[in-house]
């Protein structure tokens, strides 16, 4: 069983970090140990978010934002997941979207993308989290 | 290069689904965040949390604030497509120095505005639509200037061929990238945060549909963009 679980948050909304942020902290479950403002900076962080995935036992979950600027969140995971390649450490890397999207043209576009466990509406909620903890744990 | 003026109608359709899209994206993304400030507020009432209250509820007024702003930006975009076309002699090489003037007196980045007015007068035109388009392209620019480069240079252009008038707005500004071109005219699709909210070149491009005109650009990262509008004049009697 995976205790503490290390979360990245993607958004540029500061206040939707924030959110999520306290959420995750008054779960005790998750830490969050990084926060990025886009996915451009998410991307550049590559090396450092796989190195957390490898060197922690639990997987790492990136919740992602969708509409950011430059790189969308969708082509922000596609990307890393690109450049993961067959790196295994980078399959202990868990992305779900966040967003106040709640498209149907999203939602499809979300199940189209292979790296993507969840989608979860804006604003993040308690039963939410205990959603995200049974992923991770199944993972 | 990316032209408008073709196309109109499929254009017109894609720019509905967008703009719907974009609107309730941009009215919803404010609301849920402040939905989840306003359940916080709760909890920390209950605790005596009072610090985190009000810094919370400050957020939430604020986020509120920009949600009224956007209405308002989309009523105005809203009035600038329905507004008759009224015509008048203008001075152009005026209207943009004051607009001009009016962008960089606030404003500390180093820029030069330099005109060349050679067009056919008297120039008879819509003088809040071309009020509308400068300060959009003028604002763009001085919101995309190159802080690698010492100053922000912008010239303009505008010249008779035939009938039309045609203007030209260039700088040496950050460009913009190639994968954002298509986006440029789009509705709620700012190429960044230093942009504003992404209506501003779509406003421009609906003045410049009312004039019975056309505005294309070209633009290469890092070294700048050209703006081109043409709109037709009448013929001389």
């Amino acid at each position: 069983m995976h205790t503490n679980i290390p979360v990245i948050i993607v958004d540029n909304e500061h206040v939707d970090r924030y959110i999520a942020r306290r959420h995750f902290e008054q779960s005790h479950d998750f830490h969050v140990v990084r926060e990025f403002e886009s996915g451009d900076a998410f991307i550049d962080s590559f090396d450092a978010t796989t190195l957390q995935a490898r060197e922690t036992a639990s997987p790492t979950l990136v919740l992602m934002d969708i509409s950011m600027p430059g790189k969308d969140g969708f082509e922000t995971i596609r990307q890393f997941a690109q450049r993961a390649g067959s790196d295994t450490a980078s399959s202990n890397v868990i992305f779900v979207i966040y967003t106040s999207s709640s498209s149907i043209f999203d939602r499809e576009e979300a199940a189209s993308v292979s790296a993507l466990k969840g989608y979860y509406e804006k604003p993040l909620r308690s039963d939410h989290v205990s959603d995200l903890l049974k992923l991770c744990r199944r993972h | 290069m990316a032209k408008y003026g073709e196309d109109q109608h499929q254009s017109g359709l894609n720019d509905l689904s967008r703009f719907t899209y974009g609107f309730s994206h941009d009215l919803k993304a404010p609301l849920a965040s402040i939905i989840g400030l306003l359940r916080f507020c709760s909890e920390d009432l209950e605790d005596g949390n009072y610090e985190e209250v009000r810094q919370n509820l400050t957020q939430a007024l604020e986020m509120c604030y920009r949600g009224a702003r956007r209405v308002d930006d989309l009523l105005d975009m809203a009035r600038a497509g329905a507004q008759e076309v009224q015509l008048e002699i203008i001075d152009l090489g005026e209207l943009i120095s004051g607009t001009w003037q009016n962008l960089t007196t606030p404003t500390d980045t180093p820029a030069s505005l330099t005109l060349t007015m050679s067009h056919r007068m008297p120039l008879r035109s819509d003088q809040h639509a071309l009020r509308s388009i400068f300060e959009n392209l003028l604002s763009n620019a001085l919101c995309f200037c190159d802080p690698q480069k010492p100053e922000l240079q912008v010239e303009v252009t505008a010249e008779t061929i035939g009938n039309t008038l045609r203007v030209t707005v260039s700088d040496n500004g950050s460009g913009i990238p190639e994968n954002r071109h298509e986006d440029v005219f789009q509705v709620f699709r700012a190429i960044d945060r230093r942009g504003g909210n992404g209506l501003g070149l779509a406003m421009t491009r609906r003045q410049i549909d009312r004039l019975n005109g056309v505005i294309y650009f070209q633009s290469i990262e890092g070294t700048g963009s050209d703006f081109i509008f043409e709109i037709p004049q009448k013929p001389r009697p």
